[in-house]
């Protein structure tokens, strides 16, 4: 099967990008085959790549403005698709990457798929799994269509080890009508985010924390056990906490080492940022709180007891 | 400037016990008992489009009558118009290309529209894809991860500020044009009507259209829902003090895994 992994490397974390896409092409080792990278750059290549899970036999590199808008990059893709076709188009994960997956696959007269977990090919149509209900459900789609263009789940923050350039390079020349809808154009480059979706260990406050004041302490904990503090929608709405350290479905999606949720029920919203940590820890004062199913090990009682004597332990030991 | 805001009025999931979602794999999510609500994802989007004076707001839905309660609450803000597009008994939870061509045909009865904005997904169907179909059956430009909308001095312009992970762009573009609110605008929320507003709304019209008198939908793909397992079943920690749940958690667990 041809695949055209398209990559932005105009995005600061093209490598989790690339890490997410290589968690998705683990997890469909079925559509192995061989496989292309359509990466797009603007003033500068890259001076690393990602290794991917798949074996990678041609590079080609599009040249787009730094403004990371849509529309040069679908221009440059459809027409590259007319070149080089290809059954499946694997963008990244997020806003931008589902954008790119829906309108290229509508220009290519293709069938797409946004946040997909798997997909399979029979002869005729696709099956793609995607979560669905707030993410309480997998929903399975079957899609009439020859290629199939899809933005693939979040999965982290990890980043894709790099490795040298072995494949062939291309450089691609991409058509550039001017767009006459775009009178005017400013930016002002954000600051990196807070690290908080690629931590090794992350402390997630819920609701159950009850107040602003009582946020700023746990997040103090937080540092002291080496957490990077996050939180749940709720603590993020009222404004307890900044919204970009918000978990789940909406908001962050990490994989730490260590996830501990604290005074949350378990939403499935928020589960689904952070069910792929590798060991979560439920503090909560309700026995039957929804969490202690979906986490490793679980204590009943009050958040804030436990975790200042948990800080203390840590402060112990750093002594 | 003629808006058009497109949301989704949804059950609250919030109300469904475990048991529900466990049943949902047989026999279907059964929601007769929920608070149908706005979806939260399109809070920001209906928002900013208030926030902009002196331009001609329409609310259009996707839905049946049991959205008609949500729609005349909104209706009690500064919409002159709500719309209801009723697709009858056809399931378009998991088919934004539908309801992308019934916005693009409710577009096309009078093509005034220079602005559709919509939010960026449900939370039932998760698609995320409704308004980049629109601009590409509508061949507009779209603009996804906005936050804010504001009035150029040029009235035939719009300036729109989108937020991206690596920067926070301000575009003024012509219009028409397909704005899709992002999820860092999520903070934004619907402001609330007054008595007043809620009591001259009645006199505001809510206009129902069938599906079919707008556009042909496309066939409607099979879909098919499984439990989402994410059971680890926690074992709990017990007795003592606080402290000494935490020192087991510490001893136990933690160190080990070098945090």
């Amino acid at each position: 099967m041809n695949i055209a992994i398209i990559l932005d490397c105009r995005q600061r974390g093209f490598l989790s990008q690339a890490q997410m896409q290589n968690d998705f092409l683990r997890a469909n080792p079925m559509l192995s085959g061989s496989a292309e990278m359509w990466l797009l750059y603007d003033a500068d290549k890259p001076d690393v790549l990602p290794q991917m899970a798949c074996d990678v036999r041609h590079i080609v590199w599009i040249s787009l403005p730094e403004n990371g808008l849509a529309e040069p990059a679908l221009e440059a893709l459809t027409a590259l698709f007319d070149q080089r076709p290809a059954k499946l188009l694997l963008c990244a994960s997020g806003e931008a990457a589902d954008e790119l997956a829906t309108r290229l696959a509508y220009r290519i007269g293709g069938v797409s798929g946004t946040g997909v977990v798997k997909a399979e090919r029979s002869e005729t149509y696709w099956r793609v799994v995607r979560p669905a209900y707030g993410s309480r459900m997998w929903a399975t789609r079957t899609l009439n269509g020859s290629s199939l263009c899809i933005s693939v789940a979040a999965t982290g923050g990890k980043t894709a080890r790099t490795t040298p350039v072995h494949a062939q390079e291309t450089d691609f020349s991409a058509p550039s009508a001017p767009a006459g809808w775009l009178v005017d154009f400013q930016q002002e480059p954000q600051l990196p985010d807070n690290g908080l979706h690629n931590a090794s260990a992350v402390l997630v406050i819920g609701q159950g924390a009850g107040s602003a004041e009582q946020v700023r302490r746990l997040e103090a904990f937080a540092r002291q056990i080496h957490a990077e503090p996050g939180c749940s929608r709720p603590v993020a709405m009222n404004a307890w906490c900044e919204m970009s350290r918000m978990l789940g479905i909406s908001g962050v999606v990490a994989a730490p080492d260590v996830c501990i949720v604290a005074g949350a029920s378990g939403a499935a919203a928020l589960m689904a940022g952070i069910d792929r940590s590798e060991f979560i820890v439920a503090i909560n004062t309700d026995p039957h709180a929804a969490i202690f199913a979906q986490a490793d090990v679980g204590i009943v009682d009050d958040l804030d007891d436990v975790l200042s004597a948990l800080a203390a332990c840590y402060s112990c030991t750093s002594v | 400037m003629n808006i058009v805001v497109c949301v989704k009025v949804e059950p609250d999931l919030s109300m469904l016990s475990a048991s529900d979602w466990q049943a949902a794999e047989q026999k279907g999510i059964s929601y007769d008992f929920a608070r149908w609500q706005l979806s939260g994802f399109d809070q920001s989007a209906a928002d900013m489009a208030l926030s902009l004076t002196d331009a001609s707001l329409t609310l259009l839905t996707v839905g049946g009558e049991q959205t008609t309660p949500v729609l005349k609450t909104l209706l009690a803000l500064d919409f002159q118009r709500a719309v209801r597009i009723d697709a009858g008994a056809e399931d378009l939870r998991f088919h934004p290309e539908a309801i992308a061509v019934l916005i693009a045909g409710f577009h096309h009865q009078d093509e005034k529209t220079g602005v559709i904005i919509l939010g960026p997904q449900s939370s039932e169907g998760q698609n995320r894809q409704t308004g980049p179909l629109l601009a590409e059956m509508l061949g507009w430009p779209c603009i996804t991860q906005v936050c804010d909308i504001r009035r150029a001095e040029d009235p035939t312009l719009l300036r729109v500020v989108r937020k991206t992970p690596e920067a926070v762009q301000t575009l003024t573009v012509r219009l028409p044009v397909v704005l899709v609110a992002g999820q860092a605008a999520q903070d934004r929320l619907l402001r609330i009507p007054t008595l007043k507003q809620k009591l001259a709304a009645a006199r505001k019209p809510l206009d129902v259209l069938r599906a079919e008198s707008l556009a042909k939908l496309p066939p409607v793909p099979v879909v098919t829902l499984a439990l989402r397992n994410a059971r680890r079943g926690a074992m709990i920690i017990e007795g003592g003090s606080p402290a000494d749940k935490a020192l087991t958690l510490y001893t136990g667990y933690l160190k080990s895994r070098g945090n």
